[in-house]
């Protein structure tokens, strides 16, 4: 049962993952660059319980790999984004930027999401 | 730099191995990075933050196999497991009537024993103040024994409520001779009256339909009847303030009308008068020098009962002088099991308690042999399942979904035993009722019921279904698949044990049957001294008494009447002859010095002749000796007590009765022969008897007792007389042991059955199971006979085994049964021979069935697939 639906903290984590290079989307990683990104506190577990949704929902898959000597040489779970994935993202973004026209003047511009 | 080994540990623990790598690998790295931010001391508070933040159901919930896995409460699943299951039973019907009957037989044994028990459990339980209700008895002593007492002095009951602050209320009664009752035409024999005080209805719990307790009983006119018996007085008419006549004479106004008394009730009564009736006929019903009354006290609370107990000893020595009797409380709710009194001086019919536990063991006993046939069998047919059991787990069975589902199997094999069980109690229920007397059932209407069978059938099949269900699920699907798998050495051992068990328990049961049935057989035809049979009794109610002489004149005028006599006993048999000490007795004009119990039989002319009884030396009463009223007739264990060399022409003195012994009879057995004769006295007193006795010829006997009963009647003066057999009244004392070894015979029976439904599976098996064999011995030559003697060979091993074991167990509990009596067979090889041959004989006829079935086979048949 594959929802279409993300939750928002779903939605950064995807996106996260998208925007991170190959190889480079794994748990630590990921919480790094969301608590950069965005700047608010990630913890990991948080990170993970969201990766394993994502997979079941089939937006990103995993495989094991790259382990090193911090880790004490265990594997990572790296993450890439699937195409459904890409499609769900491209899909929200078309949403939002639909919704954005429709906004009447607010003294702005529409931001560029 | 490592972080905390503790919570690692812990992580390891809960989280799933599937995810372990991956988060425990981020979490180091993350902690590196951590340690370089915080330092190590705050990192390693952080590593144990973070490690419980893992602590949640997505981290904790475990991807179960790395294969496929079906969901095995899936409704496809499911209905798979009713269509295998189905299958297997049909598949092997044999295999199922066997492990449903025996189990049905089970738990219908256990159900019908369960009802007795708790029925028996059940009694006086109605009553409101039940834990702190008891009553007062007494050990006596009596020329040096020691004996228990069911009575109490008048005074006791008043002198308790007023003495002892512990006792709530008291209260005392009596249960007498019965009365003779009449309302306008209705006239008959009431035996069961009550003659209490009105604070019976305090303590005890009979309500009443019409009238005041309190004030029923206030009147010494006044009587207060059951609802049946006002039904059978007054019909639909209201009874009260009617006048009821007693006796023929004394009128008596109803004033309560009682709900009837349950039957688990040990006070059981038709109707009560007052106490202070017997005062109006003059009699003293307040001393402490006669114990007359049964009297019940009420304490506050039952934790005074060791502080009553304590104070109650010394107290009729204190009080009256009387250093023989130590008063104790009964518990109410031991009286209808625990109660055994001598003398007769407990009232009504008691239970007892060793034959309730008997029966509680029995019930587990072939409860537990039903759930052994269905282990045996179980895990015979394991093998057949084998291969199922190996696709299973091919395809990703999991060992406790195979366990679940052959636990499911057998709650499904035991559902339907319990079922059929429910029915089996329906039909035999009524049967035992009537068989015990009592009226018993089981909750079918109330949901408690149902919710104990469904426990009951969970909890057996999990006893039952457990050790195959274990077995099966361990077996390796790649040895199984590849046939490899042949059953397990272990299963054999077990089921060989099983077998040996119930055989064992068969055979001692069977033994313990026959050797009760001798036993009872011997007490019923041992010769007792007299001639029991052919005797009818007479009570001497109404104008009887006074028309004796008459009555015996007219009786023996009937043709079949051979002779006639009278004597005292008042309860049937000769249970309680009143017996003195010999303390005050001389013998040869020396006074007697020691002290035993001296029956004391008074008797009218031809007692000894009458009841067949053998005189050994001197002669009878005989109205030709003009003196014969101070004479006596001792009895041989009299003699021997009293040490006498030449009995007869001895002087005796009984109380002031001064006379000689004229004769010695045989010893006779006046009481059971649980009991030594005792020594008794016979002496002539013809105004002192209550009984008839009249011995009648052997043909025409129901004629014969209906001329009797007729005469009796005519010289009663209205008051309705009954004529018994006084052979049943013997008979009747061992009532008890007879409905014990009737029952028993029954659940052996049922015992034998089920063990032979195992032992008839397990041949099947057996049988099957070398089919290949059998047909490869055919074919080179083995005759029929060879093949059953082989097939039989191993379970009658086993069951010479259980012999050999049920042997001693056997001796040892039957003679502890048997010491109950001091008349007894012995114990002789035969009836273990019989119990044996039996059961080697039930378990050939059992065995060869399957086993000619199986040599008779063609062998083509049985090789020509591989």
């Amino acid at each position: 049962m594959k929802r279409n639906y993300l939750g928002e903290f779903e939605e950064i984590v995807l996106l996260t993952v998208a925007a991170l290079e190959d190889g480079e989307a794994y748990g630590v990683a990921i919480t790094h660059a969301i608590a950069e990104q965005t700047g608010r506190t990630v913890r990991l577990n948080q990170v993970h319980a969201a990766l394993l949704r994502l997979e079941d929902k089939g937006m990103v898959s995993t495989s094991l790999g790259g382990a090193t000597a911090e880790r004490g040489g265990r594997r990572k779970r790296l993450v890439t984004v699937t195409a459904f994935g890409h499609r769900v993202l491209r899909e929200i973004k078309d949403v939002r930027a639909r919704l954005w026209n429709l906004v009447p003047d607010t003294g702005g511009t529409a931001p560029a999401v | 730099m490592k972080p905390p080994r503790l919570a690692d540990r812990l992580l390891a623990l809960f989280c799933a191995p599937h995810l372990l790598e991956a988060v425990q690998g981020d979490l180091h790295e993350e902690f590196a990075f951590q340690v370089e931010r915080l330092g190590e001391r705050r990192a390693r508070w952080w590593y144990w933050r973070e490690v419980l933040g893992f602590l949640k159901p997505f981290a904790l919930k475990r991807k179960p196999n790395e294969f496929n896995q079906s969901f095995s409460l899936h409704p496809d699943m499911l209905r798979n497991y009713f269509k295998i299951a189905w299958r297997n039973l049909w598949k092997q019907r044999t295999h199922t009537v066997v492990n449903v009957v025996g189990l049905a037989v089970g738990l219908a044994v256990c159900l019908l024993i369960a009802a007795y028990v708790v029925y028996e459990r059940s009694y006086d339980r109605f009553n409101r103040h039940y834990s702190t209700l008891y009553r007062v008895v007494q050990h006596q002593n009596q020329n040096g024994t020691w004996y228990e007492v069911g009575r109490t002095p008048g005074k006791l009951a008043a002198a308790l409520n007023a003495e002892f602050p512990e006792v709530k209320a008291a209260t005392r009664f009596s249960l007498g001779s019965g009365a003779l009752l009449t309302y306008r035409n209705t006239t008959a024999d009431e035996p069961n009256r009550l003659l209490a005080e009105p604070s019976l209805f305090e303590l005890f719990t009979f309500p009443f339909v019409q009238g005041d307790p309190k004030q029923a009983l206030e009147s010494p006119n006044s009587i207060v009847l059951t609802q049946r018996l006002a039904r059978k007085y007054f019909a639909a008419a209201n009874p009260m303030g009617q006048l009821v006549r007693m006796d023929g004479k004394t009128p008596m106004r109803v004033t309560g009308v009682l709900k009837d008394i349950p039957a688990n009730s040990h006070l059981q009564f038709d109707f009560v008068i007052p106490l202070a009736y017997l005062k109006t006929t003059g009699e003293d019903i307040d001393n402490w020098n006669r114990n007359r009354f049964y009297t019940y006290v009420q304490l506050h609370n039952p934790a005074q009962q060791a502080a009553v107990d304590a104070k109650l000893r010394p107290y009729a020595e204190a009080t009256f002088g009387n250093k023989d009797e130590q008063f104790y409380l009964q518990p109410l709710a031991s009286i209808h099991l625990h109660s055994r009194f001598d003398f007769n001086s407990d009232f009504g019919k008691r239970g007892d308690i060793r034959y309730v536990r008997f029966f509680t063991v029995l019930a587990m006993l072939v409860l537990l042999l039903g759930c052994l046939n269905f282990i045996n069998l179980s895990t015979a047919r394991a093998l057949t399942r084998a291969n199922e059991v190996g696709v299973r787990k091919a395809i990703g069975a999991r060992r406790r979904q195979l366990v679940a589902q052959f636990l499911g199997e057998s709650v499904l094999v035991v559902g339907l035993a319990g079922t059929m069980a429910v029915l089996l109690v329906q039909v035999g229920l009524p049967l035992l009722s009537d068989f015990v007397e009592k009226p018993l059932n089981l909750p079918f209407a109330e949901p408690v019921f149902w919710l104990l069978m469904v426990g009951i059938v969970v909890v057996t099949s999990l006893v039952a279904g457990s050790y195959p269900a274990l077995v099966l699920s361990s077996f390796r699907p790649v040895r199984v698949l590849r046939g490899q798998n042949r059953g397990g050495a272990s299963g054999s051992t077990l089921r060989q044990v099983l077998v040996v068990g119930q055989f064992t328990l068969a055979v001692v049961m069977m033994a313990a049957v026959g050797l009760i049935y001798r036993q009872l057989h011997y007490v019923s035809t041992r010769k007792l001294g007299l001639q029991k049979d052919n005797i009818v009794y007479v009570e001497l109610k109404g104008d009887l008494r006074k028309n004796l002489s008459v009555a015996k004149a007219e009786l023996l005028r009937l043709p079949g009447v051979e002779a006639v006599t009278a004597t005292n006993f008042y309860s049937m048999p000769f249970k309680w002859v009143g017996s003195s000490g010999t303390g005050g007795i001389e013998v040869g004009g020396q006074r007697v010095a020691e002290s035993f119990n001296l029956h004391d039989f008074q008797t009218d002319y031809g007692f000894i002749e009458t009841m067949g009884i053998t005189l050994a030396q001197g002669r009878s009463f005989s109205p030709s000796f003009g003196r014969d009223t101070t004479n006596f007739i001792l009895n041989e264990a009299a003699v021997r007590r009293f040490g006498l060399k030449k009995p007869v022409g001895t002087s005796l003195n009984l109380y002031g009765r001064n006379g000689l012994i004229v004769g010695v009879v045989r010893d006779f057995h006046f009481a059971t022969l649980k009991e030594k004769v005792e020594p008794a006295l016979l002496r002539l007193d013809p105004a002192n008897v209550s009984y008839l006795l009249v011995r009648i010829a052997p043909h025409h006997i129901s004629r014969t007792v209906a001329a009797v009963r007729a005469t009796a009647n005519q010289l009663s003066g209205g008051h309705p007389v009954e004529a018994h057999f006084l052979g049943q009244a013997y008979d009747q004392l061992y009532q008890q042991e007879q409905t014990a070894a009737t029952l028993l015979g029954w659940f052996t029976s049922l015992a034998i059955l089920v063990s032979c439904l195992g032992l008839f599976g397990l041949a099947a098996f057996t049988a099957e199971q070398r089919t290949k064999e059998i047909g490869v011995r055919k074919v080179l030559g083995a005759s029929v006979v060879s093949l059953v003697a082989l097939l039989s060979k191993d379970i009658l091993k086993l069951v010479l085994i259980a012999i050999v074991i049920a042997i001693p167990l056997t001796w040892y509990a039957m003679s502890r049964w048997l010491e109950n009596f001091a008349y007894k067979v012995n114990i002789g090889w035969e009836v273990f021979a019989l119990a044996g041959l039996l059961a080697v004989g039930i378990a050939l006829l059992t065995v060869s069935f399957q086993s000619v079935k199986a040599a008779l086979m063609n062998p083509v048949k049985s090789l020509r697939t591989e």
